[in-house]
């Protein structure tokens, strides 16, 4: 079984079960089906009526799965897990399950540091897994046909590059602060190390997947063109444990458009990647969907259109731009994160100004009339200029629009909160206090309140405190995710669902201060507890950036050909 | 450009009933891309298939008798009854397409002044208790529905508004004798329920007055089907 741990409408869309759902689909000898978390009133009932949740599609309860997979993308999850598993009638602790229960496992970005969850996940499979899936398969059957116990599968799937079993680990802790790690387990890994599809090509892209019958978030064709980023901006987790950048070939991809569309419907495409202007041939993808009404195939006199998820400011070109217009207009996003170029180049984000007003004039040249902005606040050195900056670049694009007659034109801004991420050079850094981000906050409404086309959003606080404490957390943090699962804590990635004070209780009952992992600076000598992963790159490349951060020096751009710098190449 | 309006009839069905009209209409815009028709769009902004919906079915109610008129570009290369075919194997389950023909403006305008009404049916089935036995739910129902024809107005409460339903009841009646089950019984009732210049009511509004004595003190489940569109 295969769970997002959201609801079906958050859930579904989510590119990685389905690549993991249609590869388990075909394999012979597997059912697979999905689970998603219940809405209240369903799980209130289900409670009640003493039924332990089931799948999607066959509505078998889960207890009666061998395994169960979740995908955690996101820490604010984590909480999620527990509620799931509740619902289910699986002991929430790993240590408490006994032979028949299902082995709970695990993959997904948030993987990265599976720490805070290490006392509820069975194994986790930390990095691309359409290599893992046939080994887990594989391993599964044949410990069912050998007749091994829960223990000695759990042992087998340890065997699997990219495979962490936590309770072949004991951190050692002195206070709240890691000072090592022992092994529990002969044989078992000092560290385990991040699986990587090394050839995109020849990993499998879903063609098949289920099309929802009511609105879910994403609903379009997803196509994955590029794995990883090529650029360095060292606030960027995904930048980082996704190296090295794998693009899909242009032949591959047109392959998957034609065959999504066939088999799905859908003919809205959005082109998955961390930065999909840099793929090589993203002009020809384009063109090839504009392109595919006038093939002369049965299908053809359908509308195609494109969208791209995040367009990079320094190499989106007008010519693009204009591409992507002549199909339905989706909205145009562009992250250039800070304000000044010396934040800029603190956090390596390699644009300027001048980039963003070219490409928001050739965007509104174009019939753009919404562009989306994201910044973030709260980054190292991050002073009252460089958010003043951030207003001033926003009011210069007003301008632009104002200068070419763009009545219409309005502006979204996000700003993000900046979370210090695990494998990022930046995770030694602080996270500013909750305070001095109010303020900041405060500082860029009165800046921009003069623009009514201009709508800020401002993410919570409270929100990015907790992610923030989860991305960095140790394994004592397991407790908390205990006390704040038994207070009621769930759906915290929602607004309107987070229960602040629950947690800060959970917190407390656990006797950890949440600021241990939030606003106090990591020594670069200390031991971290993300550390028993390996990304490939090398904690010295990190601590290397994190100075040249300071020092505002930029890094280059990755080119596996001739550079070996961060030791995953 | 020459088009060819199709109206294809179709039955809603099962747990799809749960779906949103406005669902539907999504479904029915992703399954064209499957159907790989040559389709009219619209010439909106944001343009879609042009096809125009019966009036939306309400939420949890299924149907035997919904309708869409789906414009396509000429010349259709498959027959009527092959686009039909091709539809069924498009869509999800719950749907079934069991009749599609070609029509025209004039005659969708025609059909849709002439439509006076839609008959539904509804399906309860009741689990009785010690306090109360088949012979008194039957009972109660039934004196529900006997009563309709003598009440001047029924007034139903929605989203706190007020609203007569008696006119919009044009027939309302048991179908079948109502039968004794293991522990429970069965009861089919059916009634038109007038449409009327694009208004009409929602059949669950008749059915709350028709269980209003009961409602609370015995367990049930329903089924409420469009049988029929009157026209």
């Amino acid at each position: 079984m295969l769970s997002f741990p959201d609801t079906y409408d958050i859930g579904m869309s989510n590119h990685a079960m389905k690549i993991i759902y249609e590869m388990l689909d075909t394999a012979p000898g597997v059912i697979v089906d999905r689970a998603y978390i219940p809405g209240d009133d369903y799980a209130r009932l289900s409670k009640e009526l003493s039924c332990p949740l089931t799948s999607l599609n066959y509505r078998l309860p889960a207890l009666e799965f061998d395994v169960i997979g979740f995908t955690l993308e996101y820490e604010l999850n984590f909480s999620n897990v527990l509620y799931f598993l509740d619902l289910a009638c699986i002991p929430l602790l790993s240590a408490d399950r006994r032979e028949g229960h299902p082995i709970i496992i695990s993959g997904g970005s948030a993987c990265v540091n599976p720490e805070p969850m290490a006392d509820f996940i069975d194994v986790f499979f930390i990095g691309d897994g359409e290599p893992m899936v046939p080994e887990i398969v594989a391993a599964v059957k044949n410990s069912r046909e050998k007749g091994l116990s829960r223990a000695e599968t759990i042992a087998e799937l340890s065997r699997i590059e990219g495979a962490y079993v936590p309770a072949f680990y004991e951190p050692v802790f002195d206070g709240f602060s890691q000072t090592g790690v022992n092994i529990k387990k002969a044989g078992a890994p000092v560290k385990a190390t991040m699986r990587e599809a090394k050839d995109l090509d020849a990993c499998f892209h879903p063609t098949h997947f289920p099309v929802p019958n009511f609105e879910t978030i994403f609903n379009r064709g997803m196509v994955e063109i590029a794995r990883g980023c090529k650029h360095a901006c060292r606030f960027c987790q995904a930048g980082f444990i996704y190296r090295p950048y794998r693009e899909r070939s242009l032949g591959v991809i047109k392959n998957i458009i034609r065959e999504v569309f066939l088999n799905t419907g859908y003919s809205e495409f959005t082109l998955s990647s961390l930065s999909a202007t840099d793929h090589a041939n993203l002009r020809e993808i384009i063109d090839y969907v504009a392109g595919l009404n006038k093939s002369g195939e049965e299908f053809s006199e359908t509308l195609f259109s494109v969208s791209l998820p995040s367009q990079r400011i320094s190499t989106f070109s007008v010519e693009l731009a204009r591409a992507l217009s002549t199909n339905r207009k989706s909205g145009l996003t562009f992250a250039p994160e800070a304000g000044s170029q010396l934040m800029r180049d603190r956090i390596n984000k390699n644009v300027t100004g001048e980039d963003l007003f070219a490409t928001a004039g050739a965007a509104i040249d174009a019939g753009y009339r919404l562009i989306k902005l994201y910044f973030m606040i709260g980054l190292p050195y991050e002073t009252d200029d460089d958010l003043r900056e951030m207003a001033s670049l926003v009011s210069k694009v007003m301008d632009i629009a104002r200068e070419k007659r763009a009545k219409t034109f309005a502006i979204n801004v996000t700003f993000s909160t900046f979370i210090p991420k695990p494998h990022t050079p930046f995770q030694w850094a602080a996270q500013t206090g909750e305070d001095e981000i109010k303020r900041r906050q405060s500082l860029l409404k009165e800046e921009l309140k003069r623009f009514r086309s201009v709508t800020m959003k401002f993410t919570n606080y409270r929100v990015s405190a907790l992610e923030s404490a989860f991305a960095r957390g140790s394994r004592l943090l397991g407790k908390v995710l205990l006390a704040a699962h038994k207070l009621g804590c769930r759906f915290d990635a929602w607004d309107d669902k987070l229960k602040s004070g629950l947690w800060e209780r959970a917190f407390s009952e656990s006797g950890i201060d949440m600021k241990n992992y939030i606003s106090r600076p990591f020594s670069t000598d200390e031991i971290l507890p993300w550390q028993i992963v390996d990304t490939g790159v090398a904690t010295a490349y990190l601590k290397t950036e994190y100075l040249k951060a300071a020092s505002a020096e930029l890094t280059e751009k990755c080119d596996p050909a001739r550079c070996k710098r961060c030791g995953v190449c | 450009m020459e088009e060819i309006i199709l109206q294809v009839w179709y039955k809603k069905k099962g747990i799809i009933k749960y779906t949103s009209h406005r669902d539907l209409i999504n479904t029915f815009y992703i399954a064209m891309g499957r159907l790989a028709l040559p389709v009219v769009y619209t010439e909106g902004f944001s343009k879609k298939p042009k096809i125009a919906f019966a009036p939306p079915l309400p939420l949890g109610v299924a149907s035997n008798c919904e309708f869409a008129n789906i414009h396509f570009k000429k010349p259709l290369k498959l027959t009527i009854d092959e686009i039909r075919e091709k539809l069924n194997r498009s869509f999800p389950d719950g749907y079934e397409f069991y009749e599609a023909k070609e029509t025209t403006g004039a005659e969708i305008r025609e059909m849709m002044a002439k439509i006076y009404g839609v008959k539904y049916s509804y399906k309860l089935e009741f689990e009785t208790t010690a306090e109360i036995d088949a012979g008194r739910i039957t009972s109660a129902v039934l004196s529900r529905v006997a009563s309709i024809s003598s009440e001047k107005e029924i007034i139903v409460s929605h989203n706190e508004k007020n609203k007569d339903i008696r006119p919009y009841i044009l027939e309302c009646g048991v179908s079948g004798k109502p039968s004794e089950t293991n522990g429970g019984c069965e009861i089919e009732l059916s009634a038109v329920i007038a449409f009327k210049d694009m208004s009409t009511i929602r059949p669950q509004f008749l059915f709350d007055y028709l269980l209003a004595d009961i409602r609370g003190k015995v367990l049930f489940t329903y089924d409420i089907i469009k049988e029929k569109i009157l026209y």
